[in-house]
């Protein structure tokens, strides 16, 4: 690259990033009168952001990377931490991050043009989507977790912005704090970097990490790994993420499915350098479990949003799985195509959701338009919509010449070699891959049954409301979407994965015919078991137990810590300020009894004495009672009484 | 200008004997009379910083002249100079008090009772504490710090709520005590350190230069050779215990603490936000200035005791807001909870640990100010601060809602505000501790990010409950958004936590050589561990 392109590829790259923010800071100032001009503004300006980040793709992808500094701030020997870096990781998530946040503006100006928070709603997602774009651009991990935190805000903000819903103020409140969770163990990981290597820059640590004790980069990167069960839903702190679902749709599909969770395994690609075997031995089998508990929510669940919550918990863990296996490209790859198809299935859910609304309201019925039970036989209703969800399921299934089925052909592949290289568990994991990729069909399969197949429960109320057709502003990012999800977008030759993305990460691994072969065999069996189970009898829940964590957590640390608070508070007013109190009252007694002795004693002593010495008068004073004949007397009696003493002595 | 500083201390003294002049039904123009003032220190605080770009040493704007000389015949001669000065951790709390101060009389505006004692009490405190912050001279910073308390025992004792006599006699009580302990090391200091400056005579200074220099008397009893021991602990020991535990009240730290909820509660607006902001940032730089350069070695020797206080007051403190019912009992545990912050960072003897400590005495008091101001608002309107009064207040004040989240999330870390620069620099520092200098041991680095967590849980939980959910209002009180004064108020607050959270480096320029030099005296020390 010239110092010309250089120059290009970082003001593109910066006004890619920026521009979403200055649509937040120009909906805050837009007067409320042009508030209709609102998705139209900010649109647009995701649309110039888009096209700055497909530039900076197109002329940094397979180039060296650009790196751009400036001057934020420094101390004590840290260095200058205004730094982000743009090469292929980035520019690829920079891609995708604009891409889906523009459709996503888009389909949000008609899902959402009556709410009263609209100009609210794009200035956040605006935000969102900056925050985002710099944990993708940083080069430094202080700027990552700067964006981190920024990131879990804007979600906060979104998740609860109906405002008035109890339950949304709820799942803001948990996502924000599962977040913050991870988050703590992410800055212990970030603070023993510090104290290890005095830089938190990612390539100083990654030339200081040879001569590291591998222990202590055990712990860190598990520290840090934390952050990345927090923000990807990783089990055990994954359940915020289907009540994150409280938001509004579109939030869903851009936060909830293709970027935000997504940033975990982004950062995971990262910070790759500091896992050990060790530590990639514990990210996998929380990837597993994740996987599999996600993909059995997805079996229980009946709100059709939740069932897409859970599969991108599952499909989450299914990255994290991948990122074990030695090299994180395939779980890249993964994420980059699940982006498309996951928000896919999501503006679908809700364009599904917006019609059953309108259907609702014009006919002033009452049911819940997102469980799956009151759909139904949909197909008639909603044909693009239909077609859009079927190819983007498809997709999530790993159906070959789908986009998801080469992104998980490379994961697959990627576990097959680590089992070659003589690691026993890394059959177990290729195990649990494939046992997720037949549930992940069975849940797909049952929802998309249940959702577009057989009678429609609702087909009288549908018929009545004479709903008309959806407007292209809602089914025209659902279709590019939908586009996107065929195997063309990741490589030329559908059942080889190694296509035009994949080499690009790093690490790559050499494509393997049997993998190929296998999996599409499973999926296909799969389908075939699908069908045959739900075809003649609907159960809804395929499965009757489902570990419900939240309970847990409420009463294993929940009710505890909030015991505790109540406990600590009691202790400052009982013995704390009891103590104080005491004191005080002690003090007071104590003064009362010198008080008391004051006033017994002392004065007592002084009124004795001089009660005695009044008595002492009184008596004397009786004596002087001005009659001679007594003084005579008195003085006689003296004289003889004195007169006997000197006689006697 | 020469007398920068003592004009910016004794400006407000001024006007305040001019007030009492002025007959009291003038209610006005006390408002105004302290306005100006605020202003002014203002424009003398913008020559200050400009003086202090300038150039310098360690101190700068340095005033230095003799105050109280006496002449002890055999006991040497005390000496004691009226000796003010600048530097990083000086700079930065005085800039915090100018500008919090004008905040604190336009939150006052609307007090109508005893407007003339209210106000002229508020600009004797005003001089208080930034000649507190400003003296360099133990006797001078003495005067100044216990020329605090009386103001303050009046402010709440008179204009405070329902329990105010409670409270505020609480308040002096406690402060009192801490302040006698301070009194006796400073007596002992007095009698320990010398100016070593004319060789034939004994001269006993106040002046914190030379006992942080180190010019003790050989034999003294405060001598860092000194042999006495008086029970477990040197006579050092006593010393840093009590003047620690003197400004450590002050702070405040769990166990001493408990009078800081009840003057906070009974407090009115003003009070609390000068209360929360500077006040206990008085102690925090009695730390910083006196304790931890006179006593480094006994700072070392108390580092886990010290630690653990730290960590303590950071947790309890959160649980405790967490658990309370009231919005402001709430603010002022979470003030407990990041004065621990403080705490921790100092004991770290690492320039990012000292120098985020004194970062969160400075964003602690933007935010802590933008905190109260924002209970005060509800207060006003409805005369009823229990969380379980309120819901879905959101609908109803949006705007003031949005500056809740403005104000919450600052105080919980949010990157972007300032807390979040000063909390990161304390744990960066906290963690390079453990690993070098072993001050702070590695599971309290570790137990002190959980008050990030709780930090979280107890304000986004109290937004769930008030703000979230159906309207509902138990007061059944007129809800009007903010007005104009309000956002006068808050708008600048919310400007200054921003903005030291998106440019933090002019500020950490200031305070690290400070912290750097700090950090040096501790590493001269040899470590016993």
């Amino acid at each position: 690259m010239t110092a010309d392109d250089t120059f290009w590829v970082t003001r593109l790259a910066l006004a890619a990033w920026m521009l979403p923010v200055v649509s937040c800071v120009a909906l805050l100032f837009i007067p409320s009168g042009l508030k209709k001009r609102v998705p139209l503004v900010s649109s647009s300006l995701l649309f110039l952001a888009f096209i700055s980040s497909a530039f900076v793709f197109v002329s940094v992808w397979n180039n060296p990377s650009v790196v751009i500094t400036w001057n934020w701030f420094t101390f004590n020997g840290m260095e200058n931490n205004g730094q982000l870096r743009i090469d292929n990781l980035s520019a690829l998530m920079l891609v995708v991050v604009n891409f889906i946040s523009l459709l996503v503006h888009l389909f949000s100006s008609a899902y959402l043009h009556n709410d009263a928070g609209l100009k609210r709603y794009y200035a956040i997602l605006g935000f969102f989507t900056f925050a985002m774009l710099g944990i993708v651009l940083s080069d430094n991990l202080f700027v990552t977790f700067f964006f981190w935190e920024l990131v879990g805000f804007s979600s906060y903000l979104l998740i609860g912005h109906w405002r008035e819903k109890p339950e949304a103020g709820a799942a803001a409140t948990k996502a924000f704090l599962f977040n913050r969770i991870g988050d703590a163990g992410f800055l212990i990981g970030i603070g023993l970097l510090w104290a290890q290597f005095n830089s938190l820059h990612f390539e100083t640590i990654a030339k200081a990490t040879a001569a590291t004790d591998p222990a202590l980069l055990t712990w860190i990167s598990l520290l840090l790994f934390c952050g990345v069960m927090g923000k990807s839903a990783q089990f055990p702190l994954s359940t915020w993420l289907p009540d994150a679902m409280e938001g509004p749709t579109p939030v869903s599909a851009l936060i909830h499915a293709a970027t935000m969770v997504a940033a975990g395994v982004f950062l995971m690609a990262r910070i790759y350098f500091l896992f050990t075997p060790t530590a990639l031995v514990v990210v996998s089998t929380i990837g597993s479990i994740t996987a599999l508990w996600g993909a059995f929510g997805a079996l229980k669940a009946l709100d059709i949003k939740k069932i897409l919550a859970y599969s991108t918990v599952s499909q989450l863990g299914f990255m994290i799985l991948g990122m074990g296996s030695g090299s994180f490209s395939g779980s890249i790859l993964h994420l980059f195509t699940h982006a498309f198809f996951k928000a896919c299935l999501f503006l679908s859910a809700g364009t599904i959701i917006h019609y059953l609304h309108g259907v609702q309201h014009k006919t002033h019925t009452h049911f819940d338009v997102q469980d799956i039970r009151n759909m139904g036989g949909l197909r008639q209703h909603l044909p693009y919509t239909f077609f859009a969800f079927l190819i983007a399921g498809a997709s999530l299934s790993g159906v070959p010449l789908l986009s998801g089925f080469v992104s998980k052909e490379a994961i697959l592949t990627q576990l097959y070699y680590t089992t070659q290289n003589g690691n026993t568990l890394g059959w177990l994991f290729l195990c649990i891959a494939f046992i997720v990729s037949f549930l992940t069909v069975y849940y797909t399969f049952r929802m998309t049954y249940f959702i577009f197949f057989g009678h429609c429960r609702i087909a009288d109320v549908i018929q009545e409301a004479k709903a008309e057709r959806l407007p292209l502003i809602l089914t025209l990012p659902v279709s590019i979407l939908a586009a996107c999800s065929v195997w063309l977008i990741v490589s030329w030759n559908p059942s080889d994965f190694s296509g035009w993305i994949y080499n690009g990460l790093g690490n790559p691994v050499p494509h393997h015919l049997i993998i190929t072969v296998i999996s599409s065999i499973w999926v296909v069996l799969a389908f075939i078991f699908a069908y045959f189970n739900l075809r003649n009898k609907p159960r809804w829940s395929p499965i009757r137990f489902f570990p419900d964590l939240d309970v847990f957590y409420t009463v294993t640390l929940l009710k505890p810590l909030l015991q505790l608070s109540r406990y600590t508070l009691s202790f400052d007013k009982k013995w704390i300020d009891g103590s104080i109190h005491f004191a005080a009252y002690a003090q007071v007694t104590i003064a009362k009894a010198v008080m008391l002795f004051d006033r017994v004693l002392i004065d007592g002593a002084v009124n004795g004495i001089a009660r005695l010495a009044g008595g002492i008068g009184s008596i004397t004073r009786s004596l002087a009672n001005g009659k001679i004949q007594s003084y005579i007397l008195w003085a006689t009696a003296s004289l003889v009484i004195f007169i006997l003493w000197i006689l006697l002595s | 200008m020469k007398h920068l500083l003592s004009l910016l201390i004794f400006v407000p003294v001024a006007a305040a004997f001019i007030g009492l002049l002025i007959p009291s039904t003038q209610k006005n123009t006390f408002r105004y009379i302290t306005l100006s003032v605020s202003l002014i220190q203002f424009v003398l605080l913008v020559f200050v910083i400009a003086d202090y770009q300038a150039a310098g040493t360690e101190f700068r704007l340095v005033e230095q002249t003799p105050w109280i000389t006496l002449d002890l015949g055999a006991w040497g001669t005390l000496q004691s100079h009226y000796f003010v000065g600048l530097d990083g951790l000086s700079l930065p709390l005085v800039a915090l008090s100018v500008f919090i101060m004008l905040i604190a009389t336009l939150s006052s505006w609307n007090i109508d009772d005893k407007v003339k004692g209210y106000f002229t009490l508020l600009l004797i405190l005003n001089g208080a504490i930034i000649g507190s912050f400003c003296s360099l001279d133990f006797l001078l910073f003495y005067v100044f710090f216990e020329f605090m308390l009386l103001p303050m025992y009046f402010l709440i004792g008179i204009w405070g709520g329902p329990k105010r006599e409670y409270a505020s006699i609480k308040f002096f009580l406690y402060t009192l005590l801490g302040s006698i302990f301070i009194l006796m090391v400073m007596i002992g200091l007095y009698i320990s350190v010398q100016d070593p400056s004319s060789s034939d005579q004994l001269i006993h200074t106040f002046s914190i230069m030379h006992m942080k220099k180190g010019h003790f008397i050989d034999g003294s009893i405060l001598h860092p050779l000194a042999t006495p021991s008086l029970g477990p602990f040197s006579f050092r020991g006593w010393a840093f215990l009590l003047v620690f535990f003197g400004f450590a009240i002050k702070l405040p730290v769990v166990p001493l603490h408990t009078w800081l909820p009840d003057a906070h509660v009974q407090a009115p607006t003003p009070i609390s936000i000068i209360l929360a902001a500077l006040l206990l940032k008085v102690g925090a730089y009695g730390l910083a200035r006196i304790v931890w350069p006179i006593f480094p070695d006994q700072v070392i020797y108390f580092h886990w005791m010290i630690s653990f206080i730290a960590i303590l007051s950071i947790i309890y403190g959160a649980l405790n807001a967490m658990a309370s019912k009231d919005l402001k009992i709430l603010i002022a545990y979470s003030s407990v909870s990041h004065m621990g912050f403080v705490l921790l960072g100092l004991v770290s003897g690492t320039t990012e640990g000292i120098s985020g400590a004194v970062y969160q005495m400075f964003s602690h008091g933007i935010i802590s100010a933008l905190l109260f101001a924002l209970a005060g608002v509800l207060y006003d309107r409805t005369h009823d601060r229990l969380i379980i009064n309120y819901s879905g207040l959101s609908s109803k004040m949006p705007v003031y809602f949005s500056f809740i989240l403005i104000g919450f999330f600052a105080s919980l870390g949010l990157p972007g505000f300032s807390g979040f620069i000063a909390e990161v620099m304390v744990f960066l520092g906290a963690f390079k501790s453990a690993g070098s200098n072993h001050l702070i041991p590695a599971w309290m680095a570790i137990l002190s990010v959980s008050g990030l967590i709780l930090g979280a849980a107890y304000y986004l939980w109290t937004i769930q409950r008030m703000f979230f959910g159906k309207f509902a209002d138990k007061t059944n009180s007129a809800l009007p958004d903010l007005d104009r004064r309000e956002l006068l108020i808050l708008i600048p607050l919310a400007i200054a936590a921003f903005v030291f959270g998106l440019f933090p480096q002019s500020l950490i320029d200031v305070i690290n050589p400070f912290a750097k030099q700090l950090t040096d005296l501790f590493a001269s020390l040899t470590n016993p561990y």
